[in-house]
């Protein structure tokens, strides 16, 4: 059973792995870019999960055909988590484009990228 | 035409007031200042005006394209939010009042950003006490967060370094909310906090909505700077320009304790998180622990910012003893 579960949700598995390597390079990694290399591997990881969550097999794009009957909703697929997404998408560039604009400055006034480093220059 | 399209009228004031600003202090740098100040007066007057209403009128719901419940993006305007958006208003208004002096010293020659910047803030903020949709509320809570980003890294040489310690760790809790929405939204099929709120007592203790909790408190939490999450806070507050200080610290935070009334009361009702879950006991544990950590370390403190950063750690903690 519990193998069977585990076989059967591989997708978020494999979420959960790309989640924990963003964290890993978020907590671990000592250089500025790094950290926000795993900040965007993370929130890569939330998008697949919205859109392994929406997956359905058998559907079709939620475009009307008089072909499909629609009194049956499982033959389309909810287009709503993948809307949201691109949403999140759009954030997610906005909040990258912010993050390197501050260390750009960070490099400017300090001439190094490097967490223990930058700490020490700071004192 | 005003009264019915209110709730969205003023975070749009604010949108709109961003460009404007921009563009004028384009033109002249000295027109920034006070079309900022127009529009945030603006902004207290209607939020003022709006209070009025619902105080004689009740609660307006507004359906963005006249769509219902659960596909639509809603902006819920109750008498809880029309208070908080009218606090919100009037002590960004104040703050404003008094900025140009300091913005003029700290800030020389990046005035027209800066004030653009404060106005896409107060958009956020404005938006975050006045929707009523999950996701709209994520969108929000982004703008005001990545508005206060630029705010606190224009301040002094350190500025950027602790803002991008905020940034990283705001990010993380923004999608820790997001995978909470994203479980509430596979569960219910639906993201309006109204219709939740009817849906949720229909599947009671159901691991993945209590998942959902903890993920969205953690959220909340990380950007209210409740006791063991604050890491980000005195840093930033010591940093930033102290215009951004004063305009961040009163409301940026409150507002998210009005986040976390907003999903506790509103969204999971009482019974959920008193009677069921621990939550309420944990949030007081936090806040009292937050209230003695704060005022120890303010006392402590030699830098005069940096006190006033950790008292406000101490102020939140009384705000979280209340809601637990």
């Amino acid at each position: 059973m519990m193998f069977e579960s585990l076989v059967g949700y591989y997708d978020y598995g494999l979420i959960i792995i790309l989640m924990v390597i963003g964290l890993y390079g978020m907590v671990i990694k000592r250089n500025l870019v790094k950290k926000l290399i795993g900040m965007t591997i993370f929130q890569a990881s939330i998008v697949l999960f919205y859109v392994a969550g929406a997956a359905k097999w058998g559907a079709t794009v939620p475009v009307y055909t008089p072909a499909i009957p629609n009194e049956n909703i499982g033959n389309y697929i909810n287009p709503l988590p993948h809307t949201l997404m691109l949403t999140a998408i759009v954030v997610g560039v906005a909040t990258t484009a912010v993050a390197f604009a501050l260390l750009i400055l960070i490099y400017d006034r300090f001439q190094t990228l490097d967490e223990l480093e930058l700490r020490k220059r700071m004192q | 035409m005003i009264t019915r399209n209110l709730p969205a009228l003023i975070p749009l004031l604010f949108l709109s007031g961003a460009l404007s600003v921009f563009l004028l202090g384009l033109w002249r740098r000295r027109s920034g200042y006070p079309a900022t100040l127009v529009f945030s007066m603006t902004g207290f007057f209607l939020s003022v005006y709006g209070f009025h209403r619902v105080l004689t009128r009740g609660t307006v719901r507004y359906f963005f394209g006249g769509w219902v419940p659960p596909v639509d993006i809603e902006f819920y305007y109750d008498l809880l939010a029309a208070f908080v958006l009218m606090v919100v208003n009037s002590v960004s208004l104040i703050v404003l009042m008094n900025a140009r002096m300091g913005v003029a010293a700290e800030l020389e020659g990046k005035e027209t950003f800066y004030y653009t910047t404060v106005m896409l803030l107060l958009c956020g903020l404005n938006g975050i006490v006045l929707t009523g949709d999950l996701f709209n509320l994520y969108v929000f809570i982004e703008i005001s967060s990545l508005a206060g980003y630029g705010l606190i890294a224009s301040g002094e040489k350190k500025a950027p370094f602790a803002a991008f310690r905020y940034l990283i760790i705001g990010t993380i809790g923004a999608s820790f909310y997001l995978i909470g929405v994203g479980f509430l939204y596979l569960m219910t099929g639906s993201l309006n906090i109204v219709d939740l709120a009817g849906i949720l007592p229909s599947i009671p203790d159901n691991p993945t909505i209590i998942v959902a909790l903890t993920l969205m408190v953690t959220e909340i939490g990380i950007k209210t700077a409740i006791f063991p999450l604050h890491g980000w806070l005195p840093d930033a507050y010591t940093y930033a320009p102290s215009v951004s200080s004063s305009l961040i610290a009163p409301i940026a935070t409150k507002v998210g304790a009005y986040v976390l009334v907003r999903i506790l009361f509103f969204l999971y009702g009482l019974e959920y998180f008193a009677i069921k879950l621990p939550v309420a006991q944990i949030v007081v544990v936090f806040a009292s622990a937050g209230i003695i950590f704060g005022s120890v370390m303010a006392i402590a403190q030699k830098e005069l910012k940096r006190m006033l950063a950790y008292s406000s750690i101490a102020q939140i903690g009384y705000i979280g003893l209340g809601i637990g």
